[in-house]
């Protein structure tokens, strides 16, 4: 069912991807993942849906280099995932936090930023712009322990964005957030999407996925059963749609009227609805139209300069 | 350029280790553990209140068993340091950042070998303070007697043709025997230490010994007869042997009431002691093999830690530890096998082949075992004895550098194998 690829070198490519999970005799216990084939392009939002079981936290983790295939062919970012070079292009936040609960969010960042060889006096700016971008500023010093889950969500993407990566692995991004956060965290990702970063997410927030990802892959025990661009799947071509400014109920009906005689059909007519999630923000926008409560990953819209890359560091050695 | 960034993130492993123990409580448990042997073994272990027997047991109990405790916490914490990690997932965040298995092994290792140099600075320290005190409070107030106790001396035994086998020695009432020492450089003063054996055995009475000391152009050095108790260590001083490269000694049974012989059975029976260094120094250099030998159990602990979970990996290095500590009845099943108190007797044939099986093994075991008894500072401490700087570098090459490398080749080969993203049970 693929369709329309971009023409450009896949960043993350799979052939007949296998994984079998084996017991402690080596005998195979389950085929987590079997023979899954897809690429994943520069700057494209890439969705991994599934139910649960259906192997796509384990085919992230062989992107990661957490797993090693049992068997097929995969490239990150023209390289084995477990290539060091492949690594230091790439940033991941886990479904659950897997911190130091006894390091501040300032340290957390520090450290893993330190991990990528990045110069101090970068890392401390970035660290500092990621903090802010994620509201977590007035808690830079507290402890990782004392956070809560919405917190440690953010902090954990922070530091999967210390390094600036090319490509951002997202397990449940949302996960923990109210939806001013999980708004903000879809914003970051079509910002950092729109700089050419490439994000791969696995959710199974499906509204999230349709808000931000260009193709999914839907997975069912082990096999991807539809790849491809979600636009395509989700139009309904049979049907059609016009939308115009609220007129009078004369000029309304006059148009149905035009329309029935020339289609030869019954038309119906209604009015858009927002969704829930729009209705919610904006409520929630105008109740508190000075004091904003530090809840999302874009504090005050603001995404971190060196992310969307108009204020780049002078010092920027990764 | 690369390398600079590699050291770079080892140190920040190692940081994070240092605080990761220190975090929980390790640490805090260690220094507790340590103060606790310090200070209350003496309470519990009592000599005879003499400043020689406060000596002994502060550097053979106390030492002993901080070298023990010290063994023991370096081989758990290694096999701590990356299993907890897998445990509770922290390794899947960093097994994605641009950090080699080998990077993160040895950040780890030196995290825990920064925390163990403190610790043993903290031990030697507090030791070293707690037996000055002792000493002050058993009453050897004199300094003389303070600076005696604590003189390193090195042993030189007597001259023997090349090649010869030392002969036990035997003086019968009235008669003399005479023995010759090379003395390796000159020294103002030095210390004849002798023990011997009464013939019959069970004479328990004082044996008036002549003891003569000479140059080589026979100038008198010492000459004194000494009333002197079997089986007991007994020394006399002598004053400027440095009048001569060759120091010879004459001893002579001098009783005539009981026909007593007197037996000197092996070469450490009569041995010239020199002082060669102060106790501080001679200390230190023990506590420097002891950071070899914890360095190497580190690493061990670290090795079983990769291959399994924090339980198995604490009771893998545990058993590791124990063989390694019985390197002496490992090599003696490597010589004898199975049957050590019967080595002559015949067995049927398949109690043989398992025998010489398990000889095959041991022997296996014996070979790769490192040479700890080599490096051990309590067969030196105790006694006074000096420790080669060269030993104390040897120790750290075999022990810190070799055993140690092996390991961590090991370890990073195996965490690159390992897979860390495997789902938990």
């Amino acid at each position: 069912m693929e369709k329309k690829l971009p023409i450009s070198e896949p960043i993350v490519q799979a052939g007949g991807l296998t994984k079998i999970f084996r017991d402690f005799w080596h005998r195979p216990v389950v085929r987590a993942v079997n023979a899954i084939d897809f690429e994943v392009f520069p700057g494209e939002v890439f969705g991994f849906l599934g139910p649960n079981g259906s192997g796509k936290s384990t085919t992230l983790r062989m992107i990661l280099g957490l797993l090693k295939p049992t068997a097929g062919e995969l490239r990150v970012l023209g390289s084995s995932p477990h290539d060091v070079k492949a690594k230091a292009g790439i940033g991941y936040l886990p479904e659950e936090s897997c911190l130091y609960s006894f390091l501040t969010a300032s340290e957390t960042l520090m450290f893993y930023g330190s991990l990528f060889g990045i110069a101090q006096d970068t890392l401390r700016e970035r660290s500092q712009q990621l903090l802010e971008m994620t509201g977590l500023q007035y808690a830079a010093q507290r402890r990782i322990g004392e956070f809560s889950k919405g917190m440690l969500r953010r902090i954990g993407l922070a530091q999967a964005l210390i390094n600036d990566p090319d490509l951002i692995i997202l397990d449940e991004p949302t996960a923990g957030l109210d939806p001013i956060g999980c708004r903000q965290v879809k914003d970051l990702i079509l910002t950092l999407a729109a700089r050419g970063k490439t994000v791969i997410i696995s959710s199974h927030l499906l509204a999230d996925v349709e808000n931000v990802c260009r193709r999914v892959a839907i997975m069912n025990n082990g096999n991807i059963i539809v790849h491809g661009c979600l636009a395509e799947f989700l139009e309904n071509t049979s049907m059609c749609r016009f939308t115009l400014e609220t007129k009078s109920e004369d000029e309304i009906k006059a148009i149905l009227d035009f329309i029935a005689r020339q289609s030869g059909q019954k038309v119906q007519m209604d009015h858009p609805r927002k969704t829930l999630e729009q209705f919610f923000i904006e409520t929630v926008e105008k109740a508190l139209p000075t004091a904003k409560t530090p809840t999302g990953v874009a504090y005050a819209e603001k995404i971190a300069p060196f992310l969307t890359g108009k204020n780049r560091l002078k010092n920027n050695n990764v | 350029m690369n390398r600079l960034k590699s050291f770079s993130k080892i140190v920040a492993v190692a940081a994070l280790t240092i605080r990761t123990a220190i975090n929980s409580r390790v640490f805090l448990i260690s220094v507790a553990t340590i103060a606790a042997v310090i200070i209350g073994l003496p309470f519990v272990i009592k000599g005879d209140g003499t400043p020689e027997s406060i000596f002994y047991i502060f550097i053979n109990y106390s030492l002993g068993i901080l070298i023990m405790v010290l063994s023991l916490l370096a081989t758990w914490c290694g096999a701590g340091a990356i299993s907890l990690e897998m445990d509770n997932r922290r390794m899947q965040l960093l097994a994605v950042k641009p950090l080699r298995p080998v990077e993160i092994w040895t950040g780890k290792l030196l995290g825990l070998m920064i925390m163990n140099v403190v610790l043993l600075v903290f031990a030697g320290t507090l030791l070293y303070a707690t037996l000055q005190w002792s000493l002050a409070s058993a009453g050897t107030s004199g300094r003389d007697l303070r600076r005696e106790i604590m003189t390193v001396y090195r042993p030189v035994t007597p001259v023997k043709a090349p090649g010869t086998a030392y002969k036990p020695v035997a003086i019968d009432p009235g008669q003399n025997r005479q023995w010759s020492f090379d003395m390796p450089e000159a020294r103002t003063k030095a210390l004849v230490k002798y023990r011997f054996f009464p013939s019959p055995f069970a004479h328990q009475s004082p044996v008036p010994l002549t003891w003569r000391a000479s140059t080589e152009k026979g100038e008198s050095l010492f000459s004194n007869t000494i009333a002197s108790s079997p089986h007991m260590n007994l020394s006399f001083r002598l004053v400027k042997p440095a009048a001569t490269r060759l120091l010879k000694l004459e001893c002579l049974n001098a009783q005539t009431s009981s026909a007593v012989t007197v037996f000197f059975p092996s070469e450490n029976s009569l041995q010239v002691e020199i002082p060669e260094s102060n106790f501080e120094t001679n200390l230190a250099r023990g506590l420097f093999m002891v950071l070899a030998r914890l360095c190497f159990f580190t690493s061990l602990g670290m090795l079983a830690g990769t291959m399994f979970s924090f339980p198995v990996a604490s009771f893998v290095s545990m058993a590791l530890l124990l063989v390694v500590f019985s390197g002496g009845f490992v090599r003696q099943l490597a010589e004898s096998g199975l049957w050590i108190a019967s080595p002559g007797q015949e067995h049927s044939l398949p109690l043989a082949v398992l025998n010489e099986a398990v000889r095959g093994v041991f022997r296996f075991i014996a070979a790769v075992l490192p040479p700890l008894d080599r490096f051990d500072p309590l067969a030196f401490l105790p006694n006074g004895l000096l420790i080669p700087i060269g030993l104390s570098g040897q120790a750290l090459l075999v022990l810190g550098v070799l055993y140690s490398s092996i390991l961590i080749v090991a370890g990073a080969l195996c965490l690159s194998r390992r897979e860390v993203g495997l789902p938990q049970s």
